[in-house]
């Protein structure tokens, strides 16, 4: 069965079909939400938000692109994520622990190399409006024109706002002195 | 830390999330969608929560192990499926990885080389610029690292595309820069966060190269005081050549990029965000300080302090170098202003308050030079009076920075700007928050009464989220009319606010896509103005549809 046959079955209801959508894309739904800072331990509970969402409006769904589709539920449910419980201040909180104490976070379970869970700490950094396009640019492949559409902002801006959280990236990588100058 | 480092990184990161296990069971999805279903009523009150303990329920362990043996049987169709022929597809990817990079490559020396001639620069400057250095780092690294690359556009058709922009970005000319800001914002006014994004590239770029210019001057230094209509063949092309960046020969021998305020001004000017205006100053007039005294007249900096003074007080992010910078130029020109230098002296030889310093602190108390130095000059002033003035003789830049800070916590300057849609985002809940908390602490009517429309409304939904309806009561008109708003607990189910100015003003809060099945797609407002005991009139809410 075809990507848009199960959302089709999935719209008149058949819960199998739409557990096979989950299947097919909780990996890049867990990732973005890791990747946009929900942590490790919340990431099924944000996940699952994100598919009750989903279907909740899934008949809807017309011809657009599923996973454009997806990524901005996902944005979406992060955003709730962070204001809902206050997480903000816990991440902050975290990071500045972290700068200190690098190997004692909950991602060191998640990301087993302390190379991977700076880079990590410090996209997290990144005020929202860089790090979204960052992720979705580097880790998900998307090109500059979905990532215009999933984010709601025009095509250069897309451009300018990755050129820009390169450079605050490298700022903050060489601050930490995680990397050399050069 | 060069591009090629950065991508390894950004490389090597990507690997290691794409090991991370999957942590949802889809079945747990379907389980709440079903108990959400049984216990969806009548009420237009917001779902319930996740149940605990649901696998206590038998009817849904029943429909979980039923849905756990069809996926099984969904997941294995799946998992069997026709071979593919990966070797050929990588073959026939290698190859037209290849000729896109040949032909890249001619493309982007072409435009390099167009970008050379535009600017006028000989190869060893212009190799110096940062952006040509990264522009040439990028392609290196697309050179060194084919495979990686290769296995990216497997998966990715248009990643070459991608990759093109992400190289070519870089080279751009301060002129192309200010085009693709125009070109960003057609019918529409960018909101300070972007159009700063698009400062900070123009400024990066057209500084280095403006430098380069002045650089140039050295052998013309005779000859710059002089008519410019007689200024030699060479030195009128160097000039020209600025022109066309927006980078302008100012008074004082030096270039600057001045794309704003010259006579070669970019024709976008009037449509920039007015709070980013103070940077675009900056850059163009350098320090107003040399050797501590004023470079200009006292008005005229007063005056350059006030564009300053607006982009302090709008732009959040002030720990940015450009922030600092302009925060410690605006503490500094302010303090010389008001203590006095030396070709703009307080005082007199015989110990008196000079004319021209009592007719500019009077100027600075009335208002006429910005809000945030008028208490303090009215303070001045006074005591002044009496021959004396302690605040003038304390006064240091922290308390120059102390009245940039009072004037941008103050609700009362904190108003949208000429914005006709506002995104219902992290910032403006906190702006909504904190007009709530003022008014909450103090209960002053001001504060609600000084309100521009969109902050009504804005704040209208945050007292409904925090189902403070007395709150919300105060922001609408006693005979409103119009549908009952279901309840909410969370702002962020709306995306935006746009306001509409006709007869009558209008407000839409427009519902995110996902929350559109509970609240509808959007929920009006119009507002009208009702005066109070006093004869001051106020924004409140008419009616709601």
């Amino acid at each position: 069965m075809t990507e848009f046959e199960l959302i089709e079955q999935a719209q008149q209801g058949d819960k199998e079909a739409y557990i096979e959508l989950i299947r097919i894309h909780q990996r890049t739904v867990e990732k973005f939400a890791f990747q946009c800072g929900v942590h490790n331990c919340d990431l099924a509970d944000v996940s699952q938000e994100v598919f009750v969402k989903l279907y909740r409006f899934l008949h809807q769904f017309k011809h657009d692109r599923f996973t454009t589709w997806l990524y901005k539920i996902t944005l979406n449910a992060t955003r709730d994520y962070y204001r809902k419980e206050q997480r903000e201040q816990a991440k902050e909180e975290l990071l500045s622990a972290l700068q200190h104490i690098p190997s004692a976070s909950a991602e060191k379970h998640v990301l087993n190399f302390e190379e991977d869970r700076l880079l990590h700490n410090a996209i997290q950094t990144l005020d929202e409006k860089y790090r979204y396009p960052l992720v979705l640019f580097y880790f998900h492949e998307l090109k500059y024109e979905e990532i215009a559409e999933v984010l709601g902002i025009s095509l250069s801006t897309v451009k300018v706002r990755i050129l820009r959280a390169k450079e605050k990236l490298k700022e903050v990588l060489l601050e930490e002195g995680s990397v050399e100058n050069g | 830390m060069d591009e090629q480092q950065f991508d390894k990184r950004m490389a090597l990161l990507k690997k290691s999330y794409d090991r991370i296990e999957p942590q949802l069971d889809p079945v747990d999805v379907v389980v709440q969608i079903e108990a959400e279903e049984v216990a969806s009523t009548k009420e237009i009150v917001s779902l319930p929560q996740k149940n605990p303990n649901k696998w206590k329920n038998p009817t849904v362990w029943v429909a979980s192990i039923a849905s756990v043996l069809i996926v099984g049987v969904l997941a294995t169709s799946y998992i069997i499926g026709p071979p593919t022929t990966v070797q050929t597809t990588e073959i026939e990817q290698s190859i037209n990885y290849e000729e896109w990079l040949v032909d890249f490559t001619k493309k982007y020396e072409e435009k390099r080389e167009e970008m050379r001639i535009e600017l006028d620069m000989p190869e060893e400057e212009f190799n110096k610029l940062s952006t040509v250095q990264m522009a040439s780092s990028s392609l290196n690294h697309l050179k060194s690292r084919k495979a990686e690359f290769l296995e990216s556009q497997i998966i990715n058709d248009d990643f070459t595309q991608s990759m093109e922009w992400s190289v070519m970005n870089y080279l751009m000319t301060p002129s192309e820069i200010f085009k693709m800001w125009e070109d960003s914002s057609v019918g529409k006014h960018l909101p300070f966060s972007d159009s700063f994004d698009y400062f900070k590239l123009y400024a990066n770029t057209a500084n280095e190269i403006a430098s380069y210019y002045t650089s140039r001057l050295t052998d013309y230094s005779k000859i710059l005081t002089t008519d410019s209509n007689h200024f030699p063949k060479e030195l009128k092309h160097l000039i020209s050549t600025a022109n066309k960046q927006y980078i302008e020969l100012q008074s004082d021998g030096q270039f600057r990029p001045n794309p704003l305020f010259g006579e070669h001004a970019s024709s976008y000017k009037d449509n920039i965000h007015p709070d980013i205006v103070g940077y675009f100053k900056h850059l163009a007039t350098g320090s107003l300080l040399v050797g501590g005294d004023l470079r200009l007249t006292a008005s005229e900096t007063a005056a350059i302090l006030v564009m300053y003074e607006q982009t302090l007080l709008a732009d959040s992010f002030t720990d940015s170098p450009e922030y600092m910078v302009l925060k410690g130029e605006y503490e500094n020109t302010w303090l010389a202003l008001l203590k006095g230098t030396e070709s703009f002296s307080t005082h007199t030889l015989d110990g008196h308050i000079t004319e021209e310093y009592k007719a500019f602190i009077m100027r600075v108390a009335e208002g006429e030079f910005g809000m945030v130095m008028q208490e303090t000059a009215q303070t001045i002033v006074n005591e002044l009076k009496t021959g004396k003035s302690l605040t003038l003789f304390q006064l240091t830049a922290y308390d120059v920075w102390m009245g940039v800070l009072k004037k941008r916590y103050n609700p009362e300057t904190n108003t949208q700007y000429g914005a006709t849609e506002v995104a219902l985002d992290e910032y403006s809940i906190q702006l909504a928050q904190q007009i709530y908390n003022t008014y909450k602490q103090t209960g002053d009517m001001t504060v609600l009464n000084s309100l521009q429309p969109l902050n009504v409304v804005s704040l209208y939904i945050y007292a409904l989220s925090q189902q403070d309806y007395k709150v919300a009561q105060q922001l609408v008109m006693d005979e409103v009319v119009g549908t009952e708003i279901p309840k909410f607990s969370d702002m962020l189910i709306f995306s935006d606010l746009s306001e509409t100015k006709g007869a009558t003003i209008t407000i839409k809060a427009t519902v995110k896509e996902e929350e559109q099945r509970i609240f509808g797609q959007s929920i009006l407002f119009r507002i009208d103005t009702m005066t109070n005991d006093l004869g001051e009139s106020q924004f409140r809410i008419a009616a709601i549809n």
